[in-house]
């Protein structure tokens, strides 16, 4: 992906690329009002005991990780939905492991137990027509914050078990409720995610050049992050930053093309016309300067 | 000669003086002898015309290249030259004129010479030149000498150059990329509207006809030579304001023009009858998703893209904002008579008519598909909502809407009748149009039509050929004038029923609630009409400010309209929707704010699962193994698509990601 960001010079490319969906506005309003975001460091080791399907025996398929943020309490996805590489699968004693060892930064403000990161597992293969076709293989539902003020937040090493089906079915009604859905879920038997998720202080000088909620590789260059020096390329570990250059900006100019008169006037024409069709019922009155120079 | 050696140019200019000074002696000499004197006069008058033509020509022809020494503004010399040649032109025109009527047996005479060297240039200079225009040079030039010169000079100067009036891409081989502003040179006018022309370059090509526009210091004298003169500055100014559609719409009549070849294949096969066509609407269908639903479902931007043109809340209600719209009709498509059958060695797939709002030239609307029923034994006659003893599905419901507020006198609607096939001995699918019928919705005066039963003839060919369709379907319509004859032929003609109909209240409120321009089918229009109350929720109230462009987590909103153009999820969404309606109370059943929940809870449990499972087939049209393959997973109790399908191991589905369940503003908003 970052060579990909790297070579689309276009500013569309790139702003289409960093596009993420904001969390739910009730719960921004939350997080404006609690201040400080709070950085991990989530390493995506292992996943074990992978049972592979009847039809996929013998077929070596790829897996990815994909982990995207979801807040429960809203059910409402949020920020953008995060892709490792591909990994092969390796046999070993009759179950499948596929080894990961992927690193993960990000930051969010809202640091409370109904945000969880959803984990899913994806089978790549391709397809005959040379596409890739992306199955989901089971999910699992990562905790983030601790679930009360007595619990110990769930930081350090872990094993995450994995669910049967789709991250979709967060979205179903039925399932509004937390407590219904450990009801409906099933734990595939044996396979779990090896992971360790750690508060990562070390981001914090960094975090105003990551954006929030957006799960970022190890290996993704951040602009105004120095690149890293050892051989770990791990930029963010211990982010050095680039330092300050003051810049002052000294003027901008804008032409309206035509001519300012008439950009003015086709504007004004716009605007009243807009009004109009907002709000049908207006007096005849209409605008008719705003341009303040 | 001179004592030093002149230029080519020079050579010119004293020529010109020289003509200038004999055209003022001419004209002194009038002036002194009166007309009186006509017939020398004439003679001197016409040989100094003929003298200034020829200098002219010869002006034309030279090059800064056959300069002995370089000449610094050699191109304003030339043009100044040629404006001085020009004035004397026509002087002696005027002049001429003046001497004309005195004489008539003089002028007769004068005619027949001014013609002759007339032909004598055209013909060795434009070699290429097509002949309809020496013909018509001659037939003005019997009705009026003079005006014959300088329409000729004109002609020759200005005929065949234009300049284009947009920048227009060549999109296949053949065509000619030019440069707004770029002059050309036209070859060969082609009926099809595709012009030969040739750039300053040298390079040819085809370039539309209506992004030229003709270079001519007298435009009021080529009315006559060319009628289309003021069509094209029409057009000119059509492309000015809308160039986008401009263009679609010639690659659509391009389109249709190709088409012609290919069906011409088939029909000189006897596989079809000579009025089929490859489908129009179905070719802009597959093109993407423009004239589809889900495009149209879509908010619109006004003018400025500061705010939304047709969806708005009512500030008061906090509903929808009620638009109505310049037409908002129920059409129902009743039935179809004489329809010619395709021939042998087509399995027909589906017979179906499309329509959509149309103003003789553009598609206004999104395309509307309703598939008929057809019976064997009557093989001629389609029909249409065949009874069933369970819901109606959307696609053979031929209760219809059709809302357009597009300002064109021509609106109308445009009815394609067409079927999709399989050719036996190769296997290969395509979508033949068996005829069209267009309503024309507005009289002469701008009134709506009466809204009854119309008959409306089918006509062969493409909409966009009308002399092709004489020819297609002449076989069938004959020249016979007898009365009985006339009777007998015209219940053979091929024959669509529809019958228009003002909307029921009910119905019109929900529908004044959808986009000023949208079409479907008539059992949708609750679900449309809350959908749009969702999306104006979610645009108007829960934005922070209007200027917000963030992605919004919405899996309703960005899955709906893709829902809209699948016609047996838009029915298993009706069916889920009418049962647990029933469960609601009747105060609920008013109650906005219960149904926008209601709405979403149902697509949400019962329609989103369907979208991204792996199994299911991906829609394709008027295939009955795929069809089946859905209604299977949609409906069959085994295996139903579910909540619970959605958590087991058995039921693949595609991976997850935030952008399948984000709804995008900046993609869907359109203007």
């Amino acid at each position: 992906m970052s060579t990909a960001e790297l070579q689309a010079s276009d500013w569309r490319g790139i702003f289409e690329g960093r596009r993420a969906v904001p969390p739910h506005s009730q719960s921004s309003r939350l997080a404006a009002a609690a201040g400080q975001s709070q950085a991990f460091r989530l390493v995506l080791k292992q996943v074990d005991g992978l049972q592979p399907k009847q039809s996929e025996e013998g077929k070596a398929s790829d897996y990815q990780l994909r982990v995207s943020l979801f807040d429960s309490e809203h059910q409402h996805f949020f920020g953008r939905t995060w892709k490792s590489e591909p990994h092969p699968s390796r046999l070993s004693n009759r179950h499948t492991t596929v080894q990961f060892n992927e690193v993960v930064y990000f930051h969010t403000p809202l640091c409370w137990s109904s945000v969880v990161a959803v984990v899913e597992l994806v089978s790549l293969s391709s397809r005959t027509d040379s596409s890739q076709n992306a199955t989901g293989a089971g999910f699992g539902l990562m905790q983030l914050f601790s679930r009360g003020p007595d619990s110990e937040p769930p930081h350090g090493e872990g094993r995450l078990s994995l669910y049967h089906g789709t991250p979709r079915v967060l979205l179903h009604p039925s399932l509004r409720d937390p407590l219904q859905m450990n009801a409906v879920l099933s734990v595939m038997e044996g396979t779990q995610l090896l992971y360790s998720l750690q508060p990562h202080p070390a981001l914090t000088p960094a975090m105003h050049l990551i954006p929030p909620n957006i799960l970022l590789s190890a290996h993704h260059p951040i602009p105004g992050v120095l690149p890293p020096t050892d051989s770990t390329a791990d930029a963010l570990r211990r982010p050095r930053l680039l330092p300050d250059v003051p810049c002052a900006l000294e003027r901008v100019d804008v032409s309206l093309a035509p001519s300012t008169e008439v950009f003015e006037a086709d504007l004004l024409q716009m605007l009243n016309y807009d009004r109009h069709i907002t709000n049908p019922h207006c007096s005849s009155e209409t605008i008719s300067q705003m341009m303040c120079y | 000669m001179a004592p030093r050696k002149k230029g080519p140019l020079q050579t010119v200019q004293k020529e010109t003086d020289d003509i200038k000074k004999r055209v003022d002696a001419l004209v002194r000499d009038v002036n002194r002898l009166g007309v009186s004197e006509g017939t020398e006069s004439l003679q001197r008058c016409s040989e100094l015309q003929n003298t200034v033509t020829a200098t002219l020509e010869r002006l034309k022809k030279l090059t800064k290249a056959e300069e002995s020494a370089p000449i610094g503004n050699y191109e304003q010399l030339k043009r100044d030259e040629e404006e001085r040649l020009r004035a004397q032109q026509d002087r002696l025109k005027a002049l001429a004129q003046k001497l004309q009527p005195e004489d008539n047996s003089t002028e007769g005479e004068e005619d027949s010479a001014e013609e002759d060297s007339e032909e004598e240039d055209e013909s060795q200079e434009e070699d290429e030149e097509d002949d309809v225009h020496n013909d018509k040079t001659k037939e003005d030039a019997a009705d009026d000498e003079v005006d014959e010169t300088a329409q000729n000079y004109t002609a020759r100067k200005g005929i065949r150059t234009y300049v284009a009036l947009s920048d227009f891409t060549g999109e296949e081989e053949g065509d000619l990329t030019v440069q707004k502003g770029a002059v050309l040179r036209v070859l060969q006018k082609n009926e099809d509207g595709w012009w030969l022309a040739q750039d300053a370059k040298g390079n040819k090509g085809l370039v539309p006809r209506n992004y030229l526009k003709v270079i001519s210091p007298h435009d009021q004298g080529r009315d006559t030579e060319e009628e289309e003169s003021d069509e094209e500055q029409g057009d000119g100014k059509k492309i000015a304001e809308d160039k986008q559609r401009t263009l679609q719409n010639w690659d659509t009549i391009r389109r249709a023009v190709t088409e012609i070849d290919a069906t011409d294949v088939l029909s000189a096969m006897g596989a079809i009858p000579p009025g089929f066509r490859t489908s129009t609407l179905s070719r802009l269908l597959e093109e993407g998703t423009s004239y589809r639903a889900s495009h149209y479902i879509q908010p619109r931007l006004s003018q400025s893209e500061l705010c939304f043109k047709d969806l708005q809340m009512d500030p008061d209600t906090g509903k929808v904002h009620s638009r109505s719209s310049r037409v908002c009709l129920t059409v129902t498509l009743w039935s179809c008579r004489m329809i010619p059958p395709p021939g042998v060695g087509l399995q027909v797939l589906s017979r179906h008519i499309r329509f959509c709002a149309f103003n003789g030239t553009e598609v206004l609307s999104n395309i509307h598909t309703v598939r008929a029923t057809y019976n064997p034994t009557s093989p001629k006659t389609w029909s249409f909502s065949p009874r069933m003893s369970n819901m109606l599905p959307c696609l053979l419901d031929g209760d219809c809407f059709i809302r357009c507020d597009s300002d064109s006198p021509e609106l109308g609607i445009l009815f394609e009748l067409g079927i999709t096939y399989i050719r036996n001995s190769t296997g290969e699918r395509g979508d033949l149009s068996c005829g069209w019928a267009f309503l024309k919705l507005f009289d002469e005066n701008g009134a709506l039509i009466p809204l009854r039963t119309y008959e409306l003839t089918v006509h062969g060919g493409t909409p966009y050929e009308a002399e092709a369709d004489a020819d297609a379907t002449s076989t069938k319509r004959g020249t016979s004038t007898g009365v009985l004859q006339q009777m007998l032929l015209s219940r053979k003609l091929p024959k669509l029923i529809v019958k228009l109909k003002p909307p029921k209240t009910r119905v019109r409120e929900q529908l004044n609630l959808l986009p000023d321009t949208i079409t479907g089918c008539l059992s949708t229009v609750h679900l449309l009409s809350l959908y749009r109350q969702l999306l104006a929720d979610a645009l108007l109230l829960d934005r922070v400010t209007m200027q917000n462009a963030d992605l919004i987590c919405n899996a309703v909103l960005a899955t709906f309209p893709g829902v809209l153009d699948q016609s047996d999820l838009m029915d298993a969404f009706r069916k889920l929707w009418t049962e647990s309606e029933s469960n609601l109370k009747r105060s609920e059943k008013k109650d906005i704010t219960v149904l926008k929940k209601h709405f979403e809870s149902v697509y949400m449990s019962g329609v989103f699962p369907l979208l991204h499972s792996a199994e299911m087939p991906v829609y394709f049209w008027a295939d009955e193994n795929t069809e089946n393959q859905r209604a299977r997973l949609i409906y069959s109790p085994e295996h139903k698509i579910s909540r619970e399908t959605m958590l087991s191991s058995s039921h693949t589905h595609q991976a997850f990601d935030i952008s399948q369940v984000s709804y995008d503003l900046l993609t869907s908003a359109w203007r």
